[in-house]
């Protein structure tokens, strides 16, 4: 969290993953190269790049596409989350190596623009399996590229956090691309069954994590329609919400989270201003509300980040009968104060 | 994420679920048992695409360093001879043709020799 852009907040947490994936970069394109050239020693340099870097950039979007639904269904894997966009960037380049050599060595020579070449070199578009794959491919990097310029807090502040995440969320129709690219491509002559395999297996994990945590979610929106009273609904017990954590309800369109904090209680909307991330799956910090995703910080009894930050949530009544939670699931305007319900 | 974007996550999962796997096996069992047959000789290959009515391309692949000081390309109907551009090492060229009929000509300039030729409706 910050007053001001900039480029990157560097911190001990950051430089180490950044060292981490660095690390791994180098590692992985070192080892392929080596068993690469001791399995086919007639391999030249530009193949030795354009297959390092594919399989690299395609190793790396399965990552970077398995952490959210992780990090959905266990808290553990937040932290990548977290560092999740250098992840991209970096696959994003390794990527654009990849794409920039292949276009060099297969449209680069003769006399016609080599991206023109790309499109009409090959015309089988009736064809499943003739199917200009290389088409794929670059419709993918052109997705990728887009989301690693705008990865800035910058754009997402300027374009707004729900065109922002929607523009990202393409990444979904980037990884059918780059499959059908990889499958209509370099599967269609592959004799060996690793690969096939390997992209299987990939293929099928993802699916399987996205499934898995887009289920849970869908049952957590699930609307609340338990007793109601006055305009306020019975949304839990006193003991069901830990110290410093909240308690998640969606009682109307959006989830409210319920805040135990300093012998009080307070509901504020579940959804970060930053990047519409889940509130209710932080801790009170300092005594502020704090994102789970990207640290923004929230008082719990205002819903308003504290000076000079100017990020605000909804907030909403609540009251504790008993050692029943009671919530009234209509919102105030952003930032608006609450009096926190007391326990005693 | 917000909730609308939850549901699409929820149906678009859920679609790609069904979709990617499918053309995941399609991909597989529709593989061509052979190589297609391509124009060739020992040095080079290649093959007419028409990418629309009237544009049409000779993609020619170099497949060993060349043995003639030059290479020239030449697509030559009955009332003209047009210069494509000139082969210089092994690699996959592409050169779009001026006219759809006739035939490609490889022309060592040094030499004044013909080096290979094929008709373009082959």
């Amino acid at each position: 969290m910050s007053a001001s852009y900039q480029s990157i907040l560097w911190n001990r947490n950051k430089k180490m993953y950044d060292g981490i994936l660095a690390g791994f970069v180098i590692l992985y394109l070192l080892l392929f190269i080596t068993l690469s050239l001791i399995g086919h020693p007639q391999i030249t340099q530009e193949t030795l790049i354009i297959r390092s870097t594919a399989t690299l950039a395609l190793l790396l979007l399965h990552i970077i596409l398995s952490i959210g639904p992780l990090a959905r269904l266990n808290p553990v894997f937040l932290p990548l989350l977290y560092n999740r966009r250098h992840l991209g960037v970096t696959m994003f380049l390794i990527g654009a190596v990849h794409g920039i050599f292949s276009i060099i060595q297969f449209h680069g020579l003769g006399n016609i623009n080599p991206i023109v070449s790309v499109f009409v070199s090959n015309t089988h578009f009736s064809s499943f399996t003739k199917f200009p794959f290389q088409i794929f491919g670059f419709f993918g990097l052109i997705v990728f590229f887009l989301m690693a310029i705008t990865s800035h807090d910058f754009w997402l502040h300027n374009l707004g956090p729900r065109v922002w995440k929607t523009l990202h969320m393409m990444v979904y129709f980037a990884y059918f691309s780059i499959i059908l690219h990889v499958m209509l491509g370099i599967i269609q002559y592959e004799t060996s069954p690793v690969l096939v395999s390997l992209i299987a297996l990939g293929m099928i994990s993802i699916i399987t994590l996205h499934l898995m945590a887009s289920s849970k979610e869908h049952l957590e929106d699930r609307v609340l329609t338990t007793n109601s009273l006055n305009g306020f609904v019975n949304v839990c017990r006193l003991d069901d919400i830990q110290n410093n954590r909240a308690k998640v309800v969606c009682l109307d369109k959006e989830r409210i989270a319920i805040f135990k904090y300093d012998g009080k209680l307070s509901a504020v909307s579940n959804v970060c201003k930053h990047q519409n991330g889940p509130l209710g799956e932080g801790r009170v910090i300092d005594g502020c509300i704090t994102c789970p995703w990207h640290g923004y910080q929230y008082l719990p009894h205002n819903g308003s980040s504290p000076p000079p930050f100017k990020e605000k949530v909804a907030t909403y009544d609540v009251k504790l009968v008993g050692r029943e939670v009671w919530v009234n699931p209509k919102p105030y305007s952003d930032g608006t104060e609450v009096i926190p319900a007391t326990i005693n | 994420m917000i909730k609308p974007l939850r549901k699409y996550h929820f149906i678009l999962w859920r679609g790609l679920a069904i979709v990617l796997p499918l053309m995941f096996v399609l991909s597989i069992v529709f593989r061509p048992t052979s190589i297609e047959k391509q124009n060739d000789t020992e040095d080079f290959s290649w093959k007419i695409n028409a990418a629309s009515d009237s544009v049409w391309i000779v993609s020619v692949s170099v497949k060993n360093p060349l043995q003639y000081p030059s290479c020239l390309v030449y697509a030559e109907s009955e009332t003209q001879k047009v210069l494509l551009g000139q082969l210089e090492g092994v690699g996959d060229y592409s050169f779009r043709l001026p006219f759809q009929e006739g035939r490609i000509q490889f022309f060592d300039a040094i030499h004044q020799k013909e080096i290979t030729k094929f008709l373009i409706n082959e």
